[in-house]
């Protein structure tokens, strides 16, 4: 996910390609993190059991924060799972796509790990450790205190406390860890997560957390039981973790750096045969089973030499672009983009989980996309939108759009960019007029059959909860909708679009200019004859014809017509079609660039299929894969999907398309 | 899989038509999922449904059309009327305005379609008797007078679900064995077996559909 800004381009530019499917999350300088990691040891006064987890060290700053406040707060039951961890994988050093089968060492022993990221607000549950036979995790142990494991099995951490109440849990992640303790001095730890979700750094740091406390605690030697040697060897053991997750992570020159500045001597790697040769072993493991990741550890593309100061930021490259996130930002987001109605399982707009949802994808997505709001958010502060400047000329608005509002601005900026503000003020108390009259007939009974079908999905359109002031508000809207466009009256998906924006803007008489500034944009979708929607359906053939002609051809050898897909598609503008975050995305560039923005997006999806539109071979399989391709992580990952609207159909202008529809105008009349 | 998706002999076009709000979309999903989807959104454009059934031991593909019921979605909806074998034609039996709209749908589904089409009408909701608006009997009537089979069906129970669209298959199986569908027709609305595939062809194709 990148979100690059006009300010980053010279860290853009000097980037290849490859890295942007690599390294994406950029741990902290190596100096600020061991002061902080330094700093809190001495502030949360760490016993030898609860020291500072292996994985703040290596550069989770928001969850080091996070850990701090909550150690200071006591708060100890919860662990180190909190959100705030989870939104700490915004600075996971875990490479974006590397992360699945990660072998920290090809030990044969494995245990097995299950844990719960919960919808949505991806909160994890708390792990405990029970104890496991040497042949596995015992199938249906009761869960044990994490004291009460044994030294000498595996481990298994399985999620037992029950969930937060709000989300509901969703991913499940897989992730397998073992423990060889055969020797007596290091305890080796290999984690293998088997995830198919990339959401899962939270619960890979949850792992090394619940690891490094629960290993010293539970694994150590049994010669090693009085005090010094415990410090001592707790103290081994915590830097063989962390050069174990360097290691993998495939910069052992950070971790040695790290290793030096931690206060391990240095040395010890060297001076340690033992332990030296075990390392190579490891990393020998580790190659062979993350290789795609080891040839590809400088994924700037140069060999940099890589310093004590440089290293762990050099390599990730992207530390400007985060460091001004802040957990407590991301923590807002959260909430704000997840904090539902209270006792439900809802987003903030009130949805509930769609059944179809891909929950990986999901996942992975969100777990990546606080960190890119929580920086537009930062950046959308510098901007001004001021009366009586040209809005739609300003190529810095247009870019800032495109890359997403932030959901707090996006009232008003929809009603700004939109025009609505202008025809609201020109219009006072019309919509309060309209209001009173009521359709008469046919209209009013066809709102009235809607309403109720309107989201079934979303809590405030159902009479669980606090249903009826919405769907009042909704037909308020509607009827006055009807009243001010007689021409349109209500036309259904009217519904859907309504009740978005009453969602968004929370204000039911802007929620209405801004529908009755659209709508009056649009060609004629709404129309008795709904002759907008056809000539449209046409427009976009032609604009696929002249991209692909073999496919616009093959469309037309299975009887696939446009109109079939885009009726829904334009009429609902992506609503019930898209995840409801790409739709508001959509939206935002709706608002500002106008119609065009449909083509760009259904050019796109289908474009980027392409070769699977051409596999079909029936009709059948055709709309099947319309109805797939919607689904799919390339539209759930809304910030990559809008940027490549702008990049897939090519350039695509507004003047284009009125020519288009000039043109398939005469053909449908 | 053992019978595998393209083992059928034929495919035949379904049209599901009628006013909104009488369930088209709840007796499709009732015969390809067998269960009542309580809160169905309406239609928008038109949705896909299919499903495998059996008829005189032939093996029908079913693609079933469920079209939005809004009087304005009509003009769009209109061109999807070709090529169709069957026309399932719903109203519902709380409300008769949507069975006075039925002259005006049948109108359509007779210019639009070739004259073989098998219009079946259906009478939605009949689990509510209790506010039933319109008899059986004046419903039954109309079917007979214009040449149209006739059912009461519940999308809710499932009653009566089955044997709408099993009738129409037979039906228009029937017509084929006659001879009076020419299925060499552009718009017969029926496609003689296709060729199993030997290699899934990816995307789409390999994603089962709900048969």
């Amino acid at each position: 996910m990148r979100d690059d800004d006009d300010d980053d381009d010279d860290v853009r530019g000097s980037e290849p390609t490859c890295a942007r499917n690599t390294l994406r999350t950029p741990p902290k300088k190596p100096a600020r993190i061991l002061d902080k990691s330094i700093e809190n040891r001495r502030l949360l006064k760490w016993t030898s059991v609860e020291r500072c987890p292996t994985h703040l060290r290596l550069g989770a700053g928001p969850c080091l924060l996070s850990w701090k406040r909550q150690r200071l707060r006591g708060d100890d039951t919860r662990s180190t799972l909190t959100p705030k961890t989870a939104a700490g994988r915004a600075l996971c050093p875990f490479p974006r796509r590397r992360r699945r089968d990660i072998v920290l060492s090809a030990e044969p022993r494995r245990g097995s790990v299950q844990c719960n990221s919960h919808f949505k607000s991806l909160h994890c549950s708390p792990l405990d450790v029970r104890p496991c036979t040497n042949k596995g995790p015992v199938a249906c142990a009761p869960p044990t205190n994490r004291c009460a494991a044994q030294a000498g099995g595996h481990l298994s951490l399985s999620s037992t406390a029950p969930p937060p109440p709000s989300p509901s849990s969703h991913y499940r992640e897989r992730v397998s860890l073992a423990e060889n303790n055969c020797h007596s001095d290091v305890v080796h730890l290999v984690v293998i997560v088997r995830s198919t979700s990339l959401s899962n750094a939270c619960i890979v740091h949850s792992v090394r957390c619940q690891c490094a406390s629960s290993l010293t605690k539970i694994v150590l030697p049994a010669e090693r039981t009085d005090d010094s040697a415990r410090t001592g060897g707790t103290e081994y053991d915590q830097f063989s973790l962390d050069t174990a997750f360097n290691t993998i992570i495939g910069d052992r020159r950070r971790a040695d750096a790290l290793s030096t500045s931690c206060g391990v001597p240095a040395q010890q790697t060297g001076s340690n045969p033992q332990l030296n040769s075990r390392f190579q072993r490891r990393s020998c493991a580790c190659s062979a089973h993350v290789a795609p990741l080891n040839g590809k550890k400088r994924v700037l593309g140069k060999q940099m030499p890589v310093t004590a100061e440089k290293a762990g930021c050099g390599v990730f490259g992207r530390r400007r672009r985060r460091r001004d996130v802040t957990p407590d930002h991301i923590d807002q987001l959260m909430a704000l983009h997840f904090g539902g109605l209270p006792g439900s399982n809802t987003d903030s707009y009130g949805f509930r989980k769609p059944k179809d949802l891909d929950d990986e994808a999901h996942g992975e997505f969100w777990s990546n996309y606080f960190s890119v709001l929580a920086r537009r958010e930062k950046r959308w502060q510098n901007v001004e939108l001021n009366k009586g400047i040209d809005l739609r000329t300003d190529k810095r608005l247009k870019r800032f759009i495109r890359k997403g509002v932030p959901q707090t601005l996006r009232p008003t900026v929809w009603m700004r960019v939109s025009g609505a503000e202008e025809r609201m003020a020109a219009h006072p108390g019309e919509f309060h007029r309209l209001a009173k009259d009521r359709p008469v007939g046919e209209t009013a009974q066809t709102i009235e059959l809607d309403l109720e079908r309107t989201f079934p999905d979303n809590d405030y359109f159902t009479e669980y909860g606090r249903a009826s002031a919405t769907i009042d508000q909704l037909r308020v809207l509607l009827s006055a909708l009807a009243c001010k466009h007689p021409r349109i009256g209500y036309c259904q998906g009217l519904n859907y679009i309504g009740g978005m924006m009453l969602l968004v803007m929370k204000d039911a008489e802007k929620a209405f200019w801004l529908l009755d500034a659209t709508i009056t944009d649009l060609p004629a979708y709404y129309v008795a004859d709904m002759r907008g929607v056809k000539i449209d359906a046409l427009v976009l053939h032609h604009l696929i014809k002249q991209r692909s002609p073999e496919l616009a051809e093959h469309f037309e050898r299975l009887d696939v017509e446009m109109l079939l897909v885009t009726t829904k598609w334009f009429v609902c503008w992506y609503l019930e079609t898209l995840p409801i975050e790409t739709v508001m995305r959509i939206w935002d560039s709706l608002f500002f660039e106008g119609s065009k923005i449909f083509f760009r997006v259904a050019l796109t999806l289908i474009l980027q299929n392409k070769a699977r539109f051409l596999a079909c071979k029936s009709f059948t399989s055709a709309t099947d894969l319309f109805k797939q391709i919607i689904k799919e992580p390339a539209a759930i990952n809304c910030h990559d999907f809008m940027q490549n609207i702008f990049t897939v159909p090519g350039t695509l202008s507004m003047s284009t398309i009125a020519q288009l529809r000039v043109k398939y105008q005469n053909t449908t009349d | 899989m053992a019978a595998g998706p393209y083992n059928y002999s034929y495919i035949f076009k379904y049209i599901i038509i009628g006013d909104m709000g009488v369930g088209k979309s709840c007796l499709l999903h009732q015969f390809t999922e067998k269960k009542f989807m309580a809160d169905c959104p309406h239609t928008i454009g038109v949705e896909f449904g299919t499903r495998i059934i059996e008829v005189s031991g032939q093996k029908i593909k079913l693609q079933i059309w469920d079209t939005a019921g809004q009087e304005r979605f009509r003009a769009v909806t209109r061109s999807y009327y070709r090529g169709a074998a069957g026309a399932l034609m719903v109203y519902d039996i709380t409300r008769r305005s949507t069975y006075n709209h039925l002259s005006s749908w049948l109108t359509d589904a007779r210019n639009l379609t070739n004259p073989n089409t098998v219009i079946f009408l259906i009478g939605n909701k009949s689990d509510l008797d209790a506010q039933r608006d319109v008899t059986y009997e004046e419903a039954k009537a109309f079917a007979d007078e214009n040449g149209l089979t006739f059912l009461e069906c519940s999308a809710k129970t499932g009653e009566n679900v089955e044997d709408a669209f099993l009738e129409t298959a037979r039906k228009i199986y029937q017509n084929i064995q006659d001879g009076s569908l020419d299925l060499n027709q552009a718009d017969s609305g029926v496609q003689p077996k296709q060729l199993p595939r030997t290699t899934p062809a990816g995307g789409g194709d390999a994603k089962q559909c709900n048969c």
